[in-house]
């Protein structure tokens, strides 16, 4: 008795890297459960002026509820300023901004023809009066506490940025409840990942920043889809340290349909290969846990995915003509080692769920089902959007299009 | 002036060793689990085979019995249709695993041996009780080589594809020529088959080489249109 499939020491060799990296990573969450379930609410008399910035391209159905939002933090006004960058929207945006500015003194409406959110929110800091600057997606609101919460997180004069704890509004069909399950599972891995000094990314919606530090190293990025993971990773290569907050409850807009997620996912997809391929030399010892583990996992994450769907198309192309003929036999007689591997992977997902998520965002309502959807449906969905990712980057011929 | 201290490591030595280990420890036990559950696969198809050569026996112990009466000519045939039938089913399952990578030369030597059995048995009632049988019934022998024979297995694909057409009017026997089965040697001679792939069609007729599901379809058809002109009317 022999097993041998066509790949099966690549097989066995990607799936031993990646139960050990689920393991690693099990190990740092309760190696630093108690830091990373810990709740910081004090900002310790500390009240820096904070430029909230707010590009909104044709926004004109969210940017009141956002500014209203933005307008309750429980902040001192006269240490705030809130700038609408009104992108050459070509709906009532700046109408509405502008009716909500003569209001209130501290919010002010800057237009601009339309050159992209990066391009915006580097005008915008260049003119800003801030310490501190957040960006806040105009679909996107935030809780009263955020801010303190947020800067309780600039814990030392090298933290150039915190990431906000986004999570998803209101999920009312099944893909906008993926969504909401994916941000939390994210939102919880960012935790683990600040504790290796190894945040990727700081989102659009609410992520604070120094303004003299994002100045000293270029601004956002123009020319990349997703700004907010590649200004992470420039942050890091200049020896900044980014934070994560869990706690700070910033409410996005998210996709509602299968089309509008693809669109969105595509473009992250894309924008996130480039900017893994650009700091591809932050692959290095030099860069701690970021350098060692998390990028370079992030990189064999390519090579998995291909390597996936040339198992995939193996299966199904070459491997699956008797499987007609025995019907569920096949489930059964199909299963091997690797699968064991998969339920691990499960249990270890699980493991987090109930330990982690759960805990730590009590508040959310979050089902088992919705779990179960989410663990059996975003890795079929990641695949799909990265097959429309390579569509479209060869489609475009690698040029970016919002 | 801001210290930038960088990303300095968090990770330490132990923790990497103890992800490791249990890591090691899981794949292990994941690979033996899986191992366990192949032997099982294995198992339960040896007792099919087991299962199915019963039933083989009972249908000849039936023939022997009823040498000299048509009247029991309906019996062999239902019977002979439930063995084909599990007989088939034990060679997708031997063959899905084959092609998942799980192989057992033994296993499929005693499978090849039921194949035989049944086939000649099935030629032997056929012979027997003609009028019982559909003139649009055909075997296919198909001789393959799994080790030195780039065609075999799409010829075998192809072969799926026209059973998947004829269904139960087609039965299509298969046999791994380098094993050394002894009943296959014995049946390679029988039709003089000295090539892969090759596939006898109803017992009478060799062809070499590899050939797509339409042509082996019209092979098929032509045959049995001879088998129906020739058959004795009434």
């Amino acid at each position: 008795m022999t097993t041998m499939g066509s790949f099966w020491p690549i097989e066995y060799l990607t799936s031993f890297i990646c139960l050990f990296v689920a393991v690693l990573m099990t190990l740092v969450y309760l190696k630093n459960r108690q830091k990373i379930h810990e709740k910081r609410h004090e900002r310790r008399g500390w009240t820096p002026m904070v430029s909230v910035i707010i590009p909104a391209y044709n926004e004109e159905e969210y940017i009141a509820g956002c500014l209203e939002s933005v307008l309750a933090l429980d902040y001192p006004k006269d240490k705030l300023e809130i700038i609408v960058v009104d992108d050459g929207s070509t709906d009532d945006t700046a109408k509405v901004a502008g009716e909500i500015a003569k209001k209130n003194p501290h919010l002010w409406v800057m237009r601009k023809p339309n050159s992209g959110k990066a391009d915006s929110m580097n005008q915008a800091i260049a003119k800003a009066k801030g310490e501190l600057v957040a960006c806040l997606d105009a679909d996107s609101y935030v809780s009263p506490y955020s801010l303190n919460r947020i800067l309780a997180h600039f814990d030392s004069d090298d933290v150039a940025a915190v990431a906000a704890g986004v999570k998803v509004r209101k999920a009312s069909n099944l893909i906008e409840e993926i969504q909401r399950i994916e941000y939390l599972y994210a939102l919880f891995s960012r935790r683990i990942m600040n504790m290796l000094n190894a945040v990727t990314v700081t989102p659009g919606p609410f992520s604070i920043f120094r303004r003299e530090v994002i100045i000293k190293v270029g601004g956002f990025d123009k020319t990349s889809l997703v700004e907010d993971q590649e200004i992470a990773l420039r942050l890091q290569k200049h020896g900044y340290k980014v934070n994560s907050s869990a706690d700070s409850d910033i409410y996005t807009e998210i996709p509602h349909s299968f089309l509008e997620l693809m669109k969105q996912r595509t473009r992250w997809q894309r924008g996130g290969f480039w900017n893994a391929m650009k700091y591809l030399d932050l692959i290095h010892p030099k860069y701690g846990d970021l350098g060692i583990v998390i990028l370079p996992f992030g990189v064999f994450g390519y090579f998995l995915l291909v390597f996936s769907l040339l198992v995939f198309a193996d299966s199904i192309l070459v491997h699956s003509h008797y499987e007609q003929f025995i019907g569920m036999q096949a489930f059964f007689l199909g299963l091997n080692p690797l699968h064991i591997l998969v339920l691990v992977w499960f249990v270890i997902s699980f493991f987090w769920f109930f330990f982690g998520i759960r805990p730590m965002f009590k508040e959310e309502k979050i089902g088992l089902p919705s779990v179960l959807l989410y663990l059996f449906l975003n890795p079929i969905l990641t695949a799909i959007f990265w097959f429309s990712a390579a569509y479209s980057e060869i489609k475009t011929g690698g040029k970016f299009t919002w | 002036m801001v210290n930038l201290a960088g990303n300095p490591r968090e990770i330490s030595l132990s923790t990497y060793l103890a992800a490791l280990f249990i890591s090691a420890v899981i794949f292990a036990a994941g690979i033996y689990v899986g191992k366990v559950m192949e032997t099982g696969n294995l198992a339960t198809l040896s007792s099919g085979i087991d299962s199915a050569n019963n039933k083989m026996n009972s249908v000849e112990m039936l023939y022997l019995m009823g040498e000299d009466s048509p009247a029991i000519c309906p019996v062999y045939r239902s019977e002979l249709h439930n063995l084909d039938a599990q007989t088939e089913q034990l060679g997708y399952q031997i063959s899905y695993l084959e092609d998942k990578g799980t192989r057992d030369p033994e296993l499929k030597k005693s499978y090849f041996m039921l194949e035989a059995s049944a086939y000649l048995l099935s030629q032997k009632v056929m012979a027997k009780c003609e009028a019982d049988y559909a003139a649009n019934y055909s075997t296919v022998l198909f001789f393959y080589n799994n080790s030195n024979c780039p065609n075999c297995t799409q010829q075998g694909y192809e072969l799926l594809d026209v059973k998947k057409r004829l269904g139960e009017s087609l039965r299509v026997y298969s046999f791994d020529g380098g094993l050394g089965s002894d009943i296959v040697d014995v049946l390679k001679l029988k039709y003089n088959v000295t090539t892969y792939p090759s596939i006898v069609i109803d017992g009478n007729r060799t062809i070499s080489g590899f050939h797509n599901n339409d042509w082996i379809s019209a092979q098929l058809n032509a045959t049995q249109n001879n088998t129906a002109i020739s058959a004795p009317s009434g």
